[in-house]
Order: C-alpha cells, then structure tokens, then sequence
C-alpha cells in the first residue's frame, strides 16, 4: 500500500482538488482491484470506484487526521462494496453469470500451470461462498495484506470480532476445498 | 493464501475506463459540492432578510441605510 503523504492529504481536507486528484490516482488500481475481488465484473467494479472517489471527495473534510487516510479510503470502498452488493442483489447471480470460464481465461493468461489454475479458482469460488462479512475480512487480510488491528479499524468492530469472522472464514473455506478436491478425486 | 495475493496482483486494471471514471467521479463530486456552497450561502441570506423584514418598516429601514442602500 502507498504511504500516506499527509501534507497533500491536509491539502486535500482544506479543498485543494489537484492534491486530492494525485492522491486518488496514487490509490485507484487498488481501488479497483479491491472492487473487482468483490464485484467479479469490471462494470460494477467501476462503477464503485466512482462511488468510492465520489464520496471521498464530498467527505473529504470529514477526516480528521490525516494519517488515516488510507484506512478511511479503505472503509469507503469496503463500504460502497458491500452497497453496491447488497442493492443490486446480484451475488447469487454472479456465479452463474460469470462461469468459470472468464476466471479461467484470465488466470491462463497469466501463464500458470494447470494444477495452480485449478486451485486458484477453486480457491476464488470458495471465497464467493462466504458470507459478505467474513470475505471482507478474507480480501482485506490477504489480498490487502493488513494486520487484524488495521482490519478491526477499518471496520469499526472490536478485534476479537474480527479474529473470529477470520476463523471462521477460514475453516469455511478449508471445508470447501476440501469437498472441491474429494469431488474432483471421485471423478 | 499465497494464491489470494497472486489472484489480487493478476487483477487487470482497465486504465483507460478507469482514468475516466475517476475523472467523472471528481466532476461530478466538484458540483455537487459548488451547489451545496450555493445552497448554504442562499440559505443564510434568506434567513438574514427574513429577519430583517419580520422585525418591521422601522428595523428595515435602519439596517438598508447602515448597509448603504
């Protein structure tokens, strides 16, 4: 993650638009790809991005302290994720639209072999699976990377809460895989 | 979870559409917050004469001629 320039985002707090324009575009393919793992299309994808920048700008003297400008950022795209999830009610939908195929593509692409594209996909599929709460801790852990206290933040819940949500995801996802790879070994 | 990181690296980023979007995204939040300014500045003033005007002719009068009217 780019670390906070908090001189630009005191700029940006006191309404200097260029300063919060470079400060987005230092940020918004992380944006974006946080989007992606949530909405697994690129259209929603980019339509958060634009309710994420949207919103941050008309907030942006809402932050207080601008060295949590990347924690804030980050609670705004999770946020508007989740939105964008919940009105439009197509988390159901996605599996059967998207197949398997596009992932598929996608990851060959990307020039792996075929047991690693295997498990990747399974893997992404069994993140699907979970429940809005326990994948937004999945994403921000391991896809971005942040310390359960940075998580707990971001969510405004306690710590414990969230260690428990990543248990649980965790023998979820354990569980499905698993099934996965018997399914696949009585083939 | 090795793969999860590698997954969310893979993520193609549509930098055109993307540069776009964010473009759009900043245009629009500028208006909205140039109408909010104007809203509230209208706002004020409106009360300001409204005050000025339910405290009658005389209160009228006096606060016009300090204003220089």
């Amino acid at each position: 993650m780019v670390p906070v320039n908090v001189d630009k985002v005191s700029k940006a707090c006191n309404g200097d638009n260029n300063a919060f324009s470079d400060l987005i575009q230092e940020r918004k393919a992380d944006i974006y790809k946080m989007a992606y793992t949530y909405m697994k299309n690129q259209e929603d994808a980019l339509d958060v991005v634009h309710d994420v920048v949207y919103k941050a700008l008309i907030s942006m003297k809402k932050l207080k302290n601008p060295e949590f400008y990347n924690t804030w950022l980050t609670r705004i795209t999770v946020n508007c994720c989740i939105n964008n999830i919940k009105k439009r009610k197509k988390l159901a939908r996605f599996k059967e639209e998207q197949g398997y195929a596009e992932e598929l593509e996608q990851i060959s692409d990307c020039s792996q072999d075929n047991g690693d594209l295997i498990s990747s996909t399974d893997l992404f599929n069994a993140i699907d699976k979970l429940n809005v709460e326990q994948r937004t801790v999945v994403v921000l852990k391991y896809y971005q990377d942040l310390t359960l206290t940075q998580i707990a933040d971001i969510l405004v819940c306690p710590l414990s809460t969230v260690k428990t949500r990543l248990n649980k995801a965790l023998s979820l996802l354990r569980m499905e895989l698993k099934a996965g790879y018997n399914e696949s070994l009585s083939r | 979870m090795k793969a999860c990181q590698d997954d969310f690296d893979n993520i193609e980023v549509p930098s055109i559409q993307l540069d776009m979007m964010v473009s759009k995204a900043i245009n629009e939040g500028k208006r909205h917050l140039k109408i909010r300014r104007r809203v509230s500045m209208s706002a004020s003033v409106a009360l300001l004469g409204i005050c000025i005007l339910s405290n009658g002719p005389g209160v009228c009068k006096y606060t016009l001629c300090r204003l220089g009217f």
